[in-house]
């Protein structure tokens, strides 16, 4: 009964992500309970099926966050890489139903890595570079280079609300942010992006 | 009001739509997680590894209480007998409660009363009822003024009292403060470890739960 239970909720809030405006979303109490729940089989039991899960609810945030900070080439890598880092730490996370702020720290964390790691090899500009001659869609990547040259506190949600799809209470639910900073977040950052969208087009115009 | 940008509810702008259509396919594509065979063991460990910090902390206080307590039974050990060996000298309250003593007639030697330091000797009544120390202090009190004699030796300072303690670090210890000193040392270095070992725990804790 019980795992019928926290299947059947996590699927719902999956396919709530994902169809996006059908499902309504459940509250956070109860998806913090399901988290806190599976956490718990996790580090009680090392239940793999319940991280595969928790890996489910929460891969879409932590692409976004890395994407907002990394080339996508990269990004794929580096998600299980910061899910098994998590896998391997769960032990230290002190609140279970914080699972997903938790998330959402180790994975900045991971980001500062890759910088650190990457910084005496190559220069960032070009890494950025390479990224955007593999992706497909060049036009996707140069508006994505835009959402990046933005302040920090808006690219994240910029990215998580329109590459990853999610909402906006989703995105404060997740990472743990108050709704009302996300909110404004989100609005400041998307007259950010229209002023310099508009400006970069005009530029384009220009060289025509 | 229309939010779709907040919510997804209401009419989209056009360049938001457009926006989410351009981005979306750069999303997350599902992929398997791939998780090493044998699992971690602090994965699980989670319970146990926090008694262990517990029991590392209240170790620590303990073994810091141990060495505290050894310190001062070690104190208490070399200054004692040293103390004892010097006199007590005479306070003028003492010399002035003796000249009272030796001016009233002779009395029987079990009336007087004695305090346990030998400080203050109390001469009882002829009538039999116990005097305390606060009638001999309001009979002085009644009588002139005495003016302090020439001859009178004063009380001790703090200073002369302290050179006649013999100091520790000159002198040889005893096998039985060697072997005191040597278990307040283990003692020390135990706790000391311990600290060290919680000390890092909870840096390491701090570090994963911290945003850099």
């Amino acid at each position: 009964m019980y795992e019928v239970e926290v299947t059947g909720d996590l699927l719902r809030i999956v396919s709530s992500n994902g169809g996006g405006q059908t499902a309504p979303a459940p509250s956070a109490s109860a998806v913090d309970s399901v988290e806190a729940r599976l956490v718990e089989a996790v580090r009680r039991d090392g239940d793999r099926e319940a991280f595969g899960q928790l890996y489910n609810a929460y891969a879409r945030m932590v692409h976004g966050i890395l994407l907002a900070r990394v080339p996508y080439a990269e990004v794929d890598d580096l998600v299980q890489d910061v899910f098994l880092h998590a896998f391997k730490k769960l032990g230290a996370l002190r609140d279970p139903a914080a699972f997903g702020p938790w998330l959402a720290m180790i994975t900045r964390n991971r980001a500062m890595d890759f910088h650190r790691r990457t910084r005496d090899t190559m220069e960032l500009t070009d890494t950025f570079a390479a990224a955007a001659r593999m992706t497909p869609q060049a036009e996707a990547n140069e508006v994505l280079a835009l959402i990046r040259e933005l302040p920090e506190t808006y690219r994240e949600p910029l990215i998580l609300r329109f590459v990853e799809g999610m909402t906006g209470p989703e995105i404060a639910e997740r990472t743990g942010l108050a709704p009302a900073s996300v909110r404004v977040n989100i609005h400041r950052g998307m007259k950010l992006l229209r002023e310099r969208m508009t400006r970069s087009g005009a530029a384009k115009e220009r060289k025509r | 009001m229309n939010d779709y940008l907040w919510d997804k509810t209401g009419e989209p702008d056009e360049d938001v739509k457009e926006l989410e259509e351009l981005l979306g396919s750069l999303a997350y594509r599902p992929r398997p997680l791939e998780l090493p065979e044998p699992l971690p063991r602090h994965a699980r460990m989670s319970h146990s590894s926090a008694w262990t910090r517990i029991a590392a902390i209240a170790a620590a206080l303990f073994l810091m209480l141990l060495a505290g307590a050894s310190l001062m039974l070690i104190r208490q050990r070399t200054v004692t007998p040293t103390q004892h060996a010097v006199t007590p000298q005479p306070s003028p309250l003492q010399m002035e409660t003796q000249q009272h003593t030796a001016a009233a007639p002779k009395a029987n030697e079990n009336d007087a009363i004695r305090t346990p330091n030998n400080l203050l000797e109390i001469k009882r009544p002829r009538n039999g009822s116990r005097s305390t120390a606060r009638q001999v202090a309001l009979s002085r009190s009644r009588r002139q003024p005495s003016k302090r004699r020439l001859n009178e030796k004063p009380a001790p300072s703090n200073q002369e009292t302290a050179q006649n303690v013999t100091p520790l670090r000159g002198r040889e210890l005893t096998d039985e403060e060697r072997q005191a000193k040597d278990q307040l040392m283990l003692a020390l270095r135990f706790a000391s470890a311990n600290l060290r070992y919680v000390q890092e725990q909870v840096r390491e804790v701090g570090i994963q739960e911290k945003p850099r």
